[in-house]
């Protein structure tokens, strides 16, 4: 194999030998040492490998030999840079191409985070980064033990971290922390009223009802107490678990003002796109356009190539216009403002409570309208409250 | 009187050396020239030796100042002189 490789730089021939005795350039040559390898008869002579440089050597063996020689075929590096003699710049093509694959095999081209299900990608990220795992960073200065440590300390839900380099790319390996069991407590307890209201429903697990249905409630009111007597005099202590349905009122208020001035979007747009390579970034169309009011959004397209990250990417800047602009309210708008307002307070603020009624009353004021809403809900009031045996 | 020593015995200084494997290599050690390539007859001159031999797709695999590596499927071996 090391043989083959070097003949092919140092180039070689094939060449056919022809005359009346062939066979004594073959002795000639092994008699001067100069090698020929793979000799085959053929017909009226025999044709063989020799190196270039050989073969010129070879003339004057030919002429005491009486044969004709005449080279078959060409192989070896000289004969293919000599193809590409007149073609300078296909040599400083490959220079420079090998130079740019040299130096950008230095740095850091992308990385992937494997195994993040709960926690945000762009987290890990952003505190990878800050501790100097960032595309484009040099690889030589990349202290990968330090960047783990650091950002597993930064990072609460991480329990492992793992920052693998692979050629040009890495690899971060995450685990998540496993959440918390939920330990349920042995301690007696109570169950109270969290807030004022009517007792439409019970339902007793443990412990020992106080209330009955229909019976009015205040906050911080006994309802299921985990104390019962027995007969002999002493003490039980349980620790009481129920679900005591009941219904309250509650007033919601929102103050909305008549007029609005608020910034909308025109369909005027400015497109800024960049070439990014690394750190280095290059103006690819120019758009010197500039609007008074103006929202910005970034969009990056990264080039793929066979599902690998290519650090070369296209960054689109987008300009909005955007338009003072004005909009006055009516009573049934506000109304309606106001009912959306308390559906969403209902659906996020209040998910577990069961809304019966509602009545929504809306007042013009002076420059706004003051909108009012009495609920009529129904929500599980109890409230587990511990206490200690020795009390 | 000095005594003669054997024929033989003078011989095996200039004598090649030949080393057959099988019926498919023949080394020769100690060859002074190629008399004949073919692909059915090789003819190797070794000293005050001929050697020839015949068979079927023969070829020099090795050719250098003394030595001669003859491959293919030899069928005879002859000693000319």
């Amino acid at each position: 194999m090391l043989v083959s490789i070097l003949r092919y730089i140092k180039g070689y021939v094939r060449f056919r030998a022809t005359g009346n005795s062939p066979e004594r350039l073959l002795n000639l040559a092994a008699a001067r040492g100069i090698p020929l390898w793979e000799p085959q008869p053929t017909e009226g002579g025999l044709s063989a490998f020799m190196s270039a440089r050989d073969y010129r050597a070879i003339r004057p063996l030919t002429k005491r030999a009486r044969v004709r020689t005449k080279v078959t075929s060409r192989r070896g590096l000289p004969f293919i840079l000599r193809k590409c003699r007149g073609r300078a710049g296909l040599f400083a093509g490959a220079i420079a191409g090998a130079i740019l694959l040299i130096v950008l095999s230095q740095f850091l081209w992308s990385y992937e985070i494997v195994g993040a299900n709960h926690v945000s990608e762009q987290a890990i990220r952003d505190v990878l980064a800050q501790n100097g795992v960032v595309q484009g960073v040099p690889k030589a200065s990349l202290d990968v033990e330090q960047a783990e440590r650091a950002s597993l300390r930064r990072l609460d839900t991480l329990s492992w971290m793992s920052v693998n380099i692979q050629g040009c790319t890495a690899c971060v390996e995450v685990r998540e922390k496993d959440k918390k069991p939920e330990i349920q407590s042995l301690q007696p307890a109570n169950i109270k009223a969290s807030r004022d209201g009517v007792i439409t429903d019970i339902r007793a697990r443990q412990g020992f009802t106080q209330v009955q249905k229909g019976s009015g409630v205040v906050k911080g009111q006994l309802l299921v107490s985990g104390v019962n007597p027995t007969r002999q005099g002493g003490m039980r202590f349980v620790r009481a678990d129920a679900d005591i349905m009941a219904e309250y009122t509650e007033e919601k208020s929102l103050e909305l003002p008549q007029q609005f001035n608020y910034y909308s979007l025109s369909e005027n747009k400015i497109d800024r796109k960049r070439l990014k390579c690394f750190w280095l970034e290059l103006p690819v169309s120019l758009s010197f356009g500039r609007f008074d009011h103006t929202a910005y959004s970034f969009r990056e397209e990264v080039l793929q190539i066979g599902g690998r990250t290519v650090p070369l990417s296209v960054r689109t800047e987008t300009a909005c216009e955007l338009v003072d602009c004005s909009f006055s309210l009516s009573k049934a708008q506000a109304e309606r403002v106001f009912l959306r307002h308390l559906l969403l307070t209902e659906l996020f603020c209040q998910p577990k409570t069961q809304v019966i009624g509602r009545h929504v009353m809306v007042k013009e004021t002076k420059g706004g309208y003051s909108c009012t809403a009495i609920c009529t809900n129904c929500e599980n009031i109890a409230q587990t409250s511990e206490f200690n045996v020795t009390e | 009187m000095k005594k003669k020593l054997p024929a033989l015995r003078l011989d095996l200084g200039t004598a090649p050396l030949i080393e057959i494997v099988g019926n498919r290599r023949v080394t020769v050690e100690g060859s002074t020239g190629i008399l004949l390539y073919e692909t059915g007859c090789i003819k190797l001159s070794a000293g005050d030796l001929v050697l020839s031999f015949e068979g079927r797709g023969l070829c020099l695999h090795c050719v250098s100042g003394s030595c001669v590596e003859v491959e293919g499927f030899i069928t005879k071996v002859d000693f000319l002189s």
